[in-house]
């Protein structure tokens, strides 16, 4: 099969990327005392760069304990950089102090896993998205108003809901109330956290989909992380594949899940359960051995070397760098599969 | 598990440096107040004070006073307490701990013993009627104040029924040294450790039983019935020991509290001379240099049983163990 | 024909609420065959675990009311004394639970508790158990069984401890193994290796296996058979074979067109299923997925009939003629954005 119809207009690569983030560092240093020195530095986020251009959505794909969901908190400052530059825009917020961060807040917004968790039980839905209009001082009390209504209809909730609180709705409404919310400032840039995997199936495609009516409309840009594939797949036109805090593959994402070249990537791809029957169904499976290392005790050279069904010498030792391959995708291994 | 211990042990040491200090500035370096005039109780005569100056180094800087004043109570000894003119402070103090560390450490036997019989017997039967029956019991016993109860006790032990076969073997008030007649010891303190103990069996039960139900929500207690084990092994071997984390908490907080001198009530009412009354005399007649003493005292129990409470969280949980 | 290994006959439980009863689960009948791969799907609420822990008696009976009938072996588990429930929990029928972070007791070493599961049902001495644990171990794929059973399980990974439950439960080598969503909590790769070891499993040991699992892939990596369950009801029961290929049931055929494909062109659109799963207490009379079917027709305020087969059924009104049309008007009206 050769150049797949693909349904996700892919929005020409090119021009000024509206977030780019270069050689972000994350270590948190657990077990530590009141003395100096002291703590084991877990690495969450290693030296990650990448650019996300305005209208594209990049998928962050990767398994539990990758660092996936730290960078995302990283790009907010929600939580200290150790190292590196988050341009927004041209504008570094890496070294900006919460103050200085305050105005632009407004241009990035969250959407977490757990709706429930990130709404507040004892606020009205109406006063829980009226809140970040009010503090940014967006118009008077009727244009609040309409602004929410016209919100509910983005997210296809009836209005009157706005009245009414966050416990009364299921899990699919309370995280459309939550995209409502994030959208309320028109931000610039969307970091969202697992924004499906919380939800049931049936419900899961509907958000999903929300997702994919709201970059129609309004040419959202979003960083989308997930560890679900297919989610992934659905939602992005171009993908990164994080593991043990390091981006090991990044690239237009049809071709990354046709022919993943990094064997982690390849792997991943392999473990996902397909709901087909019969011979079509029956790929061959990459079955890794063990589990992700201890993120405070990472292998040496390449991070993926004892679980890599592919692994020389020069891994043990070296550890690859993110370089681009012919096909525009960049790959971290010194024996990249698809070339 | 070493290096935790020696960790705890500076920490308490830290700890009640700390305190030291704090109640050594709380009494002698008070705005308005001069600590001689405290110290030699109210009317002194003019020569009382100056002799009270010289002895606690007043006319000297703060951390010479404070030197001082520790001296006297750890090296030497010799803290005179200036309004019981001539008591010794810490032999005073020594002389009542054996009283107070009998009367808690016996009733603290007694609590945990009932504290654990209550709590799990409502929790084995919990939501029917034994459970209720005893949740009603334990309430009581918590309600009921202990110098009521002591005095109800006094008053049919020691006259109403002392004359019974009930009452007869019960000595009159006050407190029998172990050393000099062991059986005279228990028979002095068995009614007081009942009186001291009624409420926390209550309290204890409650919080155990409370704590019980919570652990058999866990997804572990569902694997345990999964396996075929008996309700009674689920209740002993499985929930019961994480179930014992508050339990051991609130214990450790409430012995340091009664030993350092909050069985007060339970030692008034059966004249038993320990800390808690010696403390109380002395706030009566302002004696600060007991005052102090006493507080410190009490410090150093509260401090050793928090340290306790965390050797046992260490030996019911291996998930704090690793850490 | 031998009589199935378990068979479950209009088994209905309801909890006490505030309301009065709510019915959890509602004449549920299934059947599980020797040697099978049973797989039962369904969203949250749909009763899916709760049918299987009111058969082994793990409901609290003084909220949970239990009817119907659960032959396991010939004998009514639903009437056996708690007794009679320990010796066939644990020995006969295993349970392997969802979150394998919190389904050990996290005071025990893993050697301790699975030695007790062994010694609780066989007159195996210490000595004899801890060797039997760790052989388990090893047949779990556990490198090193020794170091791990002087462990306790929160030293262990996820994926770690998953293992030690499956090899608990298969200590006493038990004819049914319930295990209920086993790779939720579990990363991609972590799950593969379970499913491959539980296939494995069910090979050497010969045990049926019921699978709980919202996952249809999952389904169609492990099951011979299907039954989907939506509101507390079996909606369609069948072959893996023939429930993939021709499903009857617009709510199987949402769960199998909701899931973004891996390979192959994109969808503009998912089908999505309009709506979420009702709450127990607010199921609607008649078809209970009316509400949220895109293929609902006035008739469906009535309870539907079960439409029957050759070895499946489904609860709908419609019948063969009518589905095909019913399902690609449901896909096209899926595809103007809502």
């Amino acid at each position: 099969m050769t150049a797949l119809p693909s349904a996700t207009p892919v929005p020409p690569v090119s021009g000024t990327p509206l977030l780019r983030v270069e050689n972000l560092c994350k270590t948190f240093l657990l077990g530590r005392t009141f003395l100096p020195g002291s703590g084991h530095p877990l690495h969450a986020v290693d030296n990650v760069s990448f650019d996300i251009f305005p209208g594209e959505t990049l998928g962050l794909v990767g398994e539990s304990g990758c660092g996936k969901s730290t960078l995302g908190r990283c790009l907010m400052r929600l939580y200290e950089v150790n190292s590196g530059r988050i341009l927004l825009d041209g504008t570094d917020l890496a070294p900006l102090s919460q103050r200085q961060l305050r105005p632009v807040r407004r241009q990035m917004q969250m959407i977490f896993q757990d709706p429930a968790a990130s709404l507040n039980p004892r606020r009205r839905v109406g006063d829980l998205l009226a809140e970040p209009l009010k503090v940014h001082g967006m118009g008077d009390t009727a244009g609040i108003a309409k602004r929410l209504r016209e919100l509910m209809d983005i997210v296809s909730l009836p209005a009157s809901f706005l009245d009414r609180y966050p416990h009364e709705f299921s899990g699919g409404q309370r995280q459309r109330i939550g995209i409502a919310r994030a959208l309320a400032l028109n931000p610039q840039l969307i970091v969202a956290d697992e924004p499906v995997s919380a939800l049931d199936v049936s419900v899961q495609a509907q958000i999903v989909n929300l997702f994919s009516d709201l970059r129609r409309q309004f040419n959202l840009t979003t960083l989308f992380i997930a560890h679900d594939l297919s989610v992934v797949r659905q939602v992005s036109e171009r993908t990164a594949v994080m593991y043990l805090g390091s981006i090991v593959e990044m690239g237009p994402t049809d071709p990354l899940f046709r022919k993943p070249a990094h064997p982690y990537t390849q792997a991943l791809l392999s473990a996902v359960p397909v709901p087909r029957v019969g011979t079509a169904a029956r790929r061959d499976r990459i079955l890794l051995k063990g589990e992700i290392p201890s993120p405070t005790h990472p292998p040496a050279g390449c991070r993926f070397h004892p679980r890599c069904p592919a692994a020389q010498d020069r891994c043990r030792s070296e550890r690859p760098k993110l370089s681009p391959l012919a096909d525009g995708r960049q790959v971290a291994c010194h024996f990249p599969l698809a070339s | 598990m070493l290096t935790i211990l020696l960790q705890r042990l500076a920490q308490m040491a830290f700890v009640m440096f700390g305190i030291s200090v704090m109640v050594f500035l709380i009494f002698f370096a008070t705005p308005g107040s001069d600590p001689a005039a405290r110290i030699a109780g109210k009317n002194a005569a003019p020569e009382t004070l100056a002799a009270v100056r010289h002895d606690f180094g007043l006319d000297q800087s703060l951390p010479v006073q404070y030197a001082v004043m520790m001296k006297k109570l750890f090296v030497t000894g010799d803290l005179v307490s200036f309004v019981n003119r001539g008591l010794k402070v810490v032999p005073a103090i020594v002389e009542a701990t054996p009283v107070t560390l009998s009367l808690v450490f016996g009733a603290a036997l007694l609590w945990v013993a009932g504290g654990l019989a209550i709590g799990i017997a409502a929790a084995a039967f919990r939501g029917r009627l034994i459970d209720r029956l005893l949740m009603i019991l334990s309430l009581t016993g918590v309600a009921i104040p202990v110098f009521w109860l002591g005095e109800m006790t006094n008053l049919l032990s020691q006259n109403r029924l002392h004359d019974t076969l009930f009452f007869s073997w019960v000595p009159a008030l006050g407190y029998v040294p172990f050393a000099e007649d062991p059986l005279g010891w228990f028979k002095a303190l068995l009614l007081p450790w009942f009186t001291l103990a009624l409420g926390f069996i209550g309290l204890y039960g409650r919080v155990l039983r409370a704590s019980i139900v919570e652990i058999y929500q866990e997804d572990f207690i569902r694997t345990a019935r999964a396996k075929g084990l008996s309700e009674s092994r689920i209740l002993l071997r499985h929930a019961l020991r994480m179930s014992l984390v508050p339990f051991v908490t609130m214990f450790g907080l409430d012995f340091g509290a009664l030993v350092g001198g909050g069985a007060l009530m339970t030692e008034v009412v059966f004249g038993l001379n320990g800390v808690g009354k010696l403390t109380y005399d002395s706030l009566q007649s302002l004696d600060l240099p007991v005052i102090m003493a006493s507080v410190l005292y009490a410090s150093f129990f509260v401090v050793v049983a928090n340290a306790l409470v965390d050797i046992a969280y260490l030996m019911l949980d291996p998930r704090i163990r690793s850490n | 024909m031998t009589s199935p290994l378990l068979q479950v006959r209009d088994l209905s439980v309801s909890f006490a609420s505030r309301k009065g009863q709510t019915a959890i689960i509602e004449t549920l009948s299934f059947h599980v065959d020797e040697g099978e791969t049973l797989c039962i799907v369904g969203e949250s609420g749909s009763g899916k675990t709760v049918a299987l822990m009111s058969m082994l008696g793990l409901l609290d009976p003084r909220s949970a009311r239990v009817e119907g009938e659960a032959l396991f072996k010939g004998r009514n588990m639903l009437q056996a004394s708690e007794r009679e429930l320990q010796r066939i929990r644990g020995r006969e029928i295993a349970l392997i639970s969802q979150d394998p972070m919190t389904a050990l007791t996290p005071v025990h070493t893993i050697g301790w508790q699975i030695v007790e599961q062994i010694r609780t049902h066989t007159g195996l001495s210490r000595r004899a158990a801890e060797a039997r644990a760790l052989e388990l171990l090893g047949e779990v794929g556990i490198a090193r069984p020794r170091m791990v059973a002087e462990q306790y399980p929160h030293q262990l990974s996820g994926g770690m401890r998953q293992r030690v439950v499956i090899a608990m439960a298969l200590s006493c080598n038990p004819s049914l193994l319930i295990a209920d969503e086993p790779t939720t909590a579990l990363d991609v790769t972590v799950q593969a290796q379970v499913l491959d070891l539980l296939r494995r499993l069910r090979r050497d040991f010969g045990s049926s296996i019921v699978l709980i699992t919202h996952d249809m892939g999952v389904v169609a990596e492990m099951a011979d058979r299907v039954l989907v369950m939506y509101g507390g009801r079996v909606v369609e029961e069948g072959q893996t074979e023939a429930i993939f290929s021709d499903p009857w049931h617009p709510y199987t055929w949402g769960l199998l067109d909701s899931i973004p494909p891996l390979d192959g062109p994109r969808p503009e659109r998912l089908f999505s299923i309009p709506g979420s799963p009702p709450q127990p207490d607010r199921r609607p009379a008649g078809c209970i997925f009316r509400p949220r079917c895109r293929a609902a027709l006035p008739e469906c305020n009535l309870a539907p009939p079960r439409q029957r087969g050759a070895d499946r059924n489904a609860l709908c009104f419609l019948d063969e003629g009518e589905r095909p049309v019913a399902r690609s008007a449901a896909r096209r009206s899926e595809e103007q954005p809502a």
